[in-house]
């Protein structure tokens, strides 16, 4: 059966310890998208990350925030624009070079995507897919050390001794927590998150993206977060970007996100009246600002 | 519009006149459909002969009591016949319903404008004849016998579990499917990881269901010489022994009940 996975010297990561590798970048230039013959969903959006940047891309519903992390992975297929991860344009890898490019690229989603009839081990080790063959794993019969590697990363996520419930047992936050096991056992350089919070309560989310951006300074990744919650995202993204129709309309530190940015990004009706707590200058974020009733507070 | 303005208010209703009088004109053609359909039948039909069906079913029905009591034991081994014909059709019929199944989904086909259309015309076909036609067909070529049977039974199952399969992996969510392709995966694993999981509990159940009626299918073919119980019920039809043909009727129920005890109670536990 293979030898104890203790005896490989590994080059992969060590349960969770923090790993200071060679340093990864992603650029998007002017990114157009549409699906099919319908109007542009992206035109021209450009973004770079720098190593280890971690940055909140906010928007209204529609403004093609899933649709630009779902071309970097290119499940829509941009009609035109580079997608540089490491200075090599996604947008011309064929389609073998494209594999090991989306396993670069740890996906997280908001619906969180796990396969439900399956454990929460058998799910997280579906992150291991893009470097196991096709009868290992329809055998379930997955590299010791990887799962010795998912073991460690299920006690990283808090869901010790859970690997043999079926994810349809789970909760929201747990399911999440299962997410992004899945995503990080697949060694990503670069995370790329779609609204990880969307359906879970203020507390839990607070958790979540606490998990997620403790989980980017330890690796030393980049990652780019959809948020829809605009306090989440000034307290934990310290570099926002604003889309809007496809563009972007704002691109800075998160400090710099005032009440004429977010009408800029969001329209006139985002910053009400009476919403005096919301668009009070920045400096507030450590507060929580999970409790707005205002519209970006969802 | 189903909203009309009258007098400044504005009124709701259900259809518009048009859609109204549609439908009037259907329910009228229908109706004389059905009485066109009546006359037709009746008469085709000898009357004479209905007028004394009552006499005739006291007949056949004091010819088939006693029932020949004896006689079951022999019947042990065409019933055995009758269950192997059903399960191994079915798991034929399964074996080869799935690659087409797979064939003929939207999201899994190799190519919606070839191969889609041809998969999906051989499930309509394999449904469109009865399994006793498939019998036919199967003992002229390969002569009476269980093979003959067996195939039939399969290539009627194709059909039927087919359709319910790929219907099943067209509904399934995709999002699955999305996120293993994003994990680096190849397409086979991406559908074997974030497919198939889903359409198990449905691949199961059809199948197990298909058996259940091809036990009840199965137990006829004999009347085309495909091997199992129907052969000897049309012997003993053919020799007017009416006292074995109530002790085979009664076998067949039986099989029947526990085919669908075995198969409600196997469906019940699958989620
Ligand atoms: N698969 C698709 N086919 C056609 N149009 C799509 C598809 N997915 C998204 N769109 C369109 O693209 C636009 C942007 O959608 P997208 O999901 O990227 O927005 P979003 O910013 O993520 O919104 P939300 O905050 O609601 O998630 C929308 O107008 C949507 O209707
Ligand atoms: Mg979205």
């Amino acid at each position: 059966m293979g030898s104890d996975p203790q005896d490989r010297p590994g080059v992969r990561h060590e349960l969770g310890v923090s790993v200071s590798g060679p340093e990864h970048s992603l650029s998007i230039q002017s990114l157009h998208v549409r699906y099919g013959r319908g109007e542009p969903v992206l035109s021209g959006a450009s973004i770079a990350l720098a190593p280890k940047e971690i940055v909140g891309l906010i928007g209204a519903s529609g403004a093609g925030k899933s649709t630009l992390l779902r071309a970097v992975q290119r499940l829509v297929e941009p009609e035109s624009g580079e997608i540089l991860l490491d200075g090599v344009d996604l947008t011309k890898l064929a389609r073998t070079e494209l594999r090991d490019a989306r396993r670069r690229l740890g996906m997280i989603f908001q619906e969180h995507a796990l396969i439900e009839r399956l454990s929460v081990m058998e799910n997280v080790l579906t992150g291991t897919l893009g470097r196991t063959g096709f009868w290992q794993s329809a055998r379930r019969r997955f590299a010791p050390e990887d799962v010795t590697e998912a073991f460690g990363l299920l006690d990283r996520v808090g869901l010790t001794g859970l690997e043999d419930s079926r994810c349809d047992e789970l909760s929201g936050g747990q399911k999440q927590r299962v997410g992004i096991a899945r995503a990080l056992i697949q060694h990503p350089d670069v995370l790329l998150v779609d609204e990880p919070t969307a359906s879970l309560d203020p507390a839990t989310s607070v958790r979540i993206m606490t998990l997620i951006t403790e989980i980017c300074l330890e690796r030393g990744l980049a990652a780019l977060i959809n948020l829809h919650d605009v306090p989440l995202a000034r307290r934990f993204c310290p570099r926002i970007v604003g889309l809007k129709e496809g563009e972007v309309v704002f691109d800075g530190p998160a400090s710099a996100l005032d009440d004429e940015i977010l009408r800029r990004v969001y329209g006139d009706d985002a910053v009400g009246a009476p919403a005096g707590h919301q668009g009070s200058p920045a400096g507030t974020e450590g507060s929580g600002g999970t409790d707005g009733e205002n519209i970006l507070g969802r | 519009m189903p909203v009309l303005v009258r007098d400044g208010t504005r009124e709701w209703r259900r259809r518009t006149s048009a859609e109204q009088w549609l439908r009037f004109l259907g329910a009228l053609g229908l109706t004389g459909l059905l009485v066109a359909a009546v006359s037709a039948i009746s008469a085709q039909t000898t009357w004479a002969f209905i007028l004394d069906a009552g006499l005739q079913l006291q007949d056949l029905a004091l010819r088939m009591f006693p029932p020949d009591g004896a006689y079951s034991v022999s019947l042990f081994r065409p019933l055995l016949d009758t269950l192997h014909i059903a399960t191994l059709g079915t798991a034929l019929g399964v074996l080869i319903a799935l690659p087409l199944a797979f064939a003929s989904a939207r999201p899994t086909t190799p190519s919606r404008r070839y191969v889609r259309p041809i998969a999906i015309l051989l499930l309509v076909t394999s449904r469109s004849v009865n399994s006793i036609i498939w019998a036919l067909m199967l003992v002229v070529l390969l002569g009476p016998g269980m093979l003959a049977g067996v195939l039939a039974i399969a290539f009627r199952s194709v059909g039927f579990v087919g359709k319910l399969i790929y219907e099943a992996i067209e509904e399934a969510p995709t999002l699955p499917v999305t996120a293993m392709e994003t994990t680096g995966a190849g397409r086979a694993q991406a559908l074997a990881f974030g497919l198939l999981p889903q359409i198990m509990p449905t691949m199961a159940g059809v199948s197990i269901y298909r058996w259940e009626i091809n036990i009840r299918e199965a137990t006829i073919l004999g009347l085309v010489g495909a091997g199992g119980i129907g052969m000897a019920l049309q012997a003993s039809i053919d020799a007017l022994r009416w006292s074995r043909v109530s002790v085979i009727l009664f076998a067949i129920l039986g099989t029947v009940v526990f085919a669908e005890l075995v198969s409600a109670r196997i469906r019940r536990g699958l989620g």
